[in-house]
């Protein structure tokens, strides 16, 4: 497999943001002067992005690949998601099943003045279906006779373009398939995490309600802490279960890396007449620690895994506190 | 997430409360994934319900496809991962939306290099080309493999090794495509 066959499978298993946030690199990367538009907080007015000083325009759709059970279903949703664009560059809606004129007061706003778009390209992350393009092409002929062409040129070419087309067009190299495919890697951890169930934490809750004991009066931030350290923990199970199954390499470094980061902070709070202090710590010890292995792959999830590291060390034994010892006499 | 926040208000919680700190360094489980003697019993498992019979008495396998079944069989829940890449292998379409957490993830399984140098310098291996073969010692590993069996050691991991014979394993596959 090729570099260009295998950066084209990763855009097809990217998805939402991360398909969008991909394509734009990937356009700025190779279009000098493409320029996103950001969705918030005014909204992008159907444009993702666009470059030869506003004469061509990208709007982007990652549907999900679970998201529907057919591939008519998955083409209806891409006919329907390119035509609401592209009727808002128009500057479409309709009205009682009629298209008028809807102003877009954002196109003013994000194109550069008196320009039209006279080139669009739709790009999706699944165009496995010839079926869209006549409903497009046929919506693009319909919308130029009814709008006004205040923004789009009414000779204006559309063309949708899938993983394939965009993966050919500009050269691919390793950075390229590195960077798309750590999207990949932080998007699956991300979403395991929310589902990944903690066995057996029997030793967390244990601490937690002798937590509730030294403090009955704290029930409330100790039950909201409590649900903080369970997620953050679920996090750095899920980074590890992710490292385990695609890089196993990585995933010894991280096994290493925990052990460093409880021996100093157990270094630090053994020798500690304030021990509790020490703990406060942790966070920026693990940190550092996975930061040096970790950063440069995955510097997006140090501070979450960071935090996960430490929950985990609180949450399996090795940091563990009692209840104050009564004093007699 | 836990953030500082959640630190300094656990910190907070536990001080005020004069919590008495219990530290033990060596509770710090390790991940099973470096456990010798399992990787070797799912190495022996993998080899005696996978290996074909060789020359006259021997069983061989190919070192790489010891190396994924070994490798599912430790992750048992990547079952239905391998099931959908070997359903769509020869389908380039359908390759594209499958999943591809393993393709990459066993090749660099370096740890199992090295328990099959280890197995292999004790004689329960010999390498034939890209073939693993039985060794002088090789009837530990069929002991070791009845062995859990008759305990009913490690039945997750005997499982999918065994779910595994049911699916077709390509050599594109085995080269992780």
């Amino acid at each position: 497999m090729d570099l260009v066959q295998e950066y084209e499978e990763t855009l097809a298993a990217l998805c939402g943001n991360d398909f969008q946030a991909e394509v734009c690199a990937r356009l700025q990367s190779v279009i000098l002067g493409f320029q996103t538009v950001p969705a918030k907080p005014q909204g992008d007015a159907g444009l993702d992005g666009f470059s030869h000083e506003g004469r061509r325009a990208y709007c982007c759709y990652g549907p999900e690949r679970d998201e529907f059970k057919t591939n008519k279903q998955r083409e209806t949703a891409i006919v329907n998601k390119f035509k609401a664009d592209l009727r808002r560059l128009f500057e479409l809606i309709f009205e009682e099943e009629t298209l008028v004129h809807g102003e877009s007061p954002e196109m003013t706003t994000i194109l550069p003045t008196g320009q039209r778009i006279e080139h669009v390209e739709l790009i999706v992350n699944w165009f496995e279906s010839h079926r869209v393009l006549n409903p497009i092409s046929t919506a693009v002929t319909e919308y130029k006779l009814a709008s006004e062409c205040r923004y789009v040129d009414p000779n204006a070419s559309v063309i949708v373009v899938g993983p394939k087309e965009l993966a050919n067009r500009y050269a691919v190299d390793e950075v390229v398939i590195v960077r798309s495919r750590q999207r990949l890697f932080v998007k699956s951890v991300k979403e395991a995490a929310q589902v990944i169930t903690i066995d057996n934490p029997k030793d967390f809750d244990f601490k937690m309600a002798v937590l509730r004991q030294i403090r009955p009066d704290q029930l409330d931030a100790i039950q909201a802490l409590t649900e903080e350290l369970r997620a953050s923990w679920r996090m750095a199970i899920a980074f590890e279960s992710k490292l385990d199954e695609t890089l196993p390499m990585l995933h010894r470094i991280l096994e290493e890396d925990r052990a460093r980061i409880l021996t100093r902070v157990a270094a630090l709070m053994l020798a500690s007449n304030q021990p509790w202090t020490q703990l406060l710590q942790a966070g920026t010890i693990a940190q550092k620690i996975l930061a040096q292995s970790f950063e440069r792959q995955f510097g997006e999830l140090i501070l979450d895994v960071s935090s996960g590291e430490i929950a985990r060390l609180i949450g399996e034994c090795p940091i563990g506190w009692e209840a104050p010892t009564v004093q007699h006499g | 997430m836990a953030n500082d926040t959640a630190l300094e208000t656990l910190v907070g919680l536990l001080q005020t409360g004069r919590a008495q700190p219990l530290v033990r360094p060596e509770r710090l489980a390790p991940s099973a994934v470096y456990d010798l003697h399992y990787r070797m019993f799912v190495v022996a498992s993998a080899f005696e319900i996978h290996a074909k019979p060789y020359v006259l008495l021997q069983r061989r396998i190919m070192a790489a496809r010891l190396k994924l079944l070994q490798f599912v069989g430790f992750r048992p829940w990547l079952l239905p991962v391998i099931r959908k890449w070997s359903a769509t292998q020869g389908y380039a379409q359908q390759s594209i939306l499958s999943p591809q957490q393993l393709r990459r993830g066993f090749l660099g399984d370096e740890m199992h290099d090295q328990v099959v140098a280890f197995l292999v310098a004790r004689g329960l291996f010999l390498r034939i080309d890209s073939h693993l073969v039985s060794g002088a010692n090789a009837d530990l590993l069929k002991r070791l493999y009845l062995t859990g069996l008759e305990h009913k050691l490690f039945s997750t991991a005997l499982q999918a090794l065994q779910e595994l014979i049911d699916i077709k394993i390509t050599n594109s596959m085995l080269e992780g495509w």
